[in-house]
């Protein structure tokens, strides 16, 4: 090891126990509760995959639901998320960096500020049907946006849109224009330049923008309880009342870890059918 | 042997396969191309050259359709091209960042335009293949462009460029990144290309001794104006401002004024040279500035002491104070020099009349 490589693993250091310490060691514990029992709300050390046959009876259906809107929230955050990249690396010219400062502004705003002002905008006597009555468009407020799966998307996908747009812009400013102007010298329409140039180089980021909109909207569970009504609970909600309601620790942990490889395995998935499709031939 | 070079140049009465009428271009309040006239003819080597900033890269972009001109038309082939991208003209670009692909490799950067065409499989690989031995990249098809060297991205550069086929090939100072022995073979290699498949090259370079060694035709340009337009022998020879002399090649420049049919120069010399009155310069280059121990019947006759010799291989360059003060160089062959050329020898120095050009100065 020469004296660069022993210094720099000095510097990462820090980093590797504040890792070890505080995501490595509680996650390797839960996994490890995973195989536990419960008896009389103690917890019985044992080796059984009965919490995860239990999961699988009470909660695929969950899962499922969760899963399927969390897909639809990464998908729409992941394209919103281009175009306005897009529209800031490409198009936007000097008001490009004001558009991205605007982006991250709304990062400042808070989870729960955010959560409440859809909740505000889209209640009955929100801004959206006052708006839509004032117009004489409905005659009376229409009931199903809030407390429904349709508000949890659109709160999602406004609240994770700026973890979408900053890694997909970050890949996008990689681009240089030149091999652009080249596709289209080489007779490229503008769409075939975006699929054959630039959404290949941007791969990274979109990958990396898809995956923080749907692990997020996967695990949460404070959306879909403050928007989501009584009909839209997300396994986050289940994982959260197995340990706070029940106290149910193993259950609460098979769970966790069945939606956690669920999603690696979903965005394994996702990513292979995007290299596939955007293959250069 | 000066017809053979210029008659590309000037051929009058055949059909322009580019022509520019009344072009201009201007970003915000900067003209950029001030408007010209350029017509392009089938099988010339074309060479737009001038400083940073002339307006020639603009030039070359509004002919590949990257810039929408301010005035004027474009025909290409006839067609009528102003308000049409680059996709649907017939020319194609070698970028001078060369703007390969990233992710594709020297094959599929190579027939990308084939394959936008539409053009069967068998087809693209066929000419793929071929292009690959026409730029000497045999072996590399199946790199990154990032595993290649700077010469080798310059081929592929040219081999997706040509595997369009165009009416004209856009070189934009294509050659400026590689170091000088690559950019000689590179030079020697575009000679043969144009050579072989024929074609119309234009590009663009602020290098005189490039455009000299490339082109057959040299359009000079300065602050977005043509200045003068011809073979690289009539550019050389026949300067038409003091601009074009001191640009293109080496060029001893004097003052002087024009009265009545009589050119006198700041140091006092005097001849005769018809014209219109007023502020002239005279471009001698070195290898017409003579050199003699004794006096010699030349139209300019001057005196001056050698001040430094610098042999290059095939000549010497001699370095000449005059005795007005002024400093002058010559070109002496490194085989017969004509004269003793240690430092401190005084010695004549002048010029025959076809060595020396007049010019009105700026």
């Amino acid at each position: 090891m020469s004296a660069i490589d022993r210094r720099s693993s000095i510097l990462f250091a820090p980093a590797l126990v504040v890792f070890a310490v505080f995501f490595l060691i509680p996650v390797g514990f839960f996994f490890v509760v995973s195989f536990w029992q419960l008896k009389f709300y103690e917890l019985v050390p044992g080796f059984s995959f009965e919490n995860y046959v239990e999961v699988y009876r009470e909660y695929l259906h969950a899962g499922i639901f969760t899963f399927s809107i969390a897909l639809i929230i990464a998908t729409l955050t992941t394209v919103i998320g281009f175009m306005l990249a897009y529209l800031i690396r490409f198009r936007a010219g000097r008001y490009g960096p004001i558009l991205l400062f605007l982006v991250m502004i709304t990062l400042f705003g808070g989870y729960l500020v955010k959560i409440y002002a859809w909740k505000t905008i889209l209640g009955t006597q929100g801004i959206l049907n006052a708006g839509l009555m004032a117009l004489g468009i409905i005659d009376e407020p229409i009931a199903w946006i809030l407390y429904s799966p349709h508000a949890v998307v659109l709160t999602l996908v406004h609240f994770l849109l700026p973890f979408a747009v900053l890694p997909i812009y970050g890949a996008l400013r990689g681009i240089s224009d030149d091999p652009l102007e080249a596709a289209r010298d080489l007779g490229a329409r503008p769409l075939r330049v975006l699929i054959d140039i630039v959404l290949p180089q941007a791969m990274p980021g979109i990958t990396a923008g898809f995956a923080l909109a749907f692990l997020i909207s996967a695990g949460d569970y404070v959306t879909p309880r403050l928007v989501g009504g009584t009909s839209t609970f997300m396994v986050g909600n289940f994982i959260e009342s197995q340990f706070v309601n029940r106290l149910n620790a193993p259950v609460g942990s098979a769970l966790s870890f069945s939606v956690l490889a669920a999603c690696l395995v979903t965005l394994a998935g996702a990513t292979f059918l995007a290299r596939r499709l955007l293959r250069p031939r | 042997m000066q017809g053979a070079l210029d008659r590309a140049a000037t051929a009058p009465d055949r059909q322009p396969l580019v022509r520019l009428r009344g072009i201009s271009k201007r970003f915000g309040d900067v003209w950029a191309v001030h408007p010209l006239d350029l017509d392009i003819h089938e099988g010339e080597f074309l060479a737009l050259l001038g400083p940073s900033g002339c307006g020639k890269t603009t030039l070359l972009r509004l002919i590949g359709g990257f810039l929408e001109p301010s005035s004027g038309h474009i025909d290409i082939a006839g067609r009528d091209v102003t308000r049409l991208g680059p996709e649907r003209r017939k020319t194609n670009m070698v970028f001078q960042s060369y703007a390969l692909f990233p992710h594709m490799t020297v094959r599929q950067n190579i027939g990308y335009g084939l394959r936008i065409a539409g053009k069967p499989q068998p087809e693209i690989e066929a000419k793929v293949n071929q292009l690959i031995d026409l730029v000497h990249l045999g072996g590399l098809a199946d790199r990154l462009p990032k595993n290649l060297s700077g010469g080798q991205q310059q081929r592929v550069a040219l081999a997706r460029a040509l595997a369009m086929e165009p009416a004209v090939l856009l070189l934009d100072e294509s050659l400026a990144a590689l170091d000088l022995k690559l950019r000689k073979a590179m030079q020697d290699e575009l000679r043969a290309l144009h050579r072989a498949i024929g074609g119309t090259f234009v590009f663009v370079t602020h290098d005189q001794g490039e455009a000299m060694a490339l082109a057959n035709r040299i359009v000079v340009l300065q602050d977005g104006r043509i200045i003068q337009d011809g073979s690289p022998h009539e550019i050389y020879t026949a300067p038409t401002t003091e601009f074009v002399a001191g640009f293109i090649g080496e060029a001893n420049i004097f003052e002087g004024e024009r009265r009545a049919g009589t050119v006198a120069l700041a140091n006092g010399t005097r001849f005769s040279d018809a014209g219109r009155d007023g502020r002239v310069v005279v471009v001698v280059r070195p290898d017409a500035m003579a050199l003699a121990p004794a006096p010699f019947g030349g139209e300019a006759a001057m005196t001056g002491r050698i001040e430094d010799v610098m042999f290059l291989g095939t000549h010497f360059r001699v370095a000449i104070r005059l005795d007005s003060g002024e400093s002058v160089f010559s070109h002496r062959d490194a085989v017969a020099p004509g004269t003793d050329l240690a430092v401190g020898t005084r010695v004549h120095v002048g010029w025959q009349k076809d060595g020396r050009r007049v010019v009105e100065a700026a």
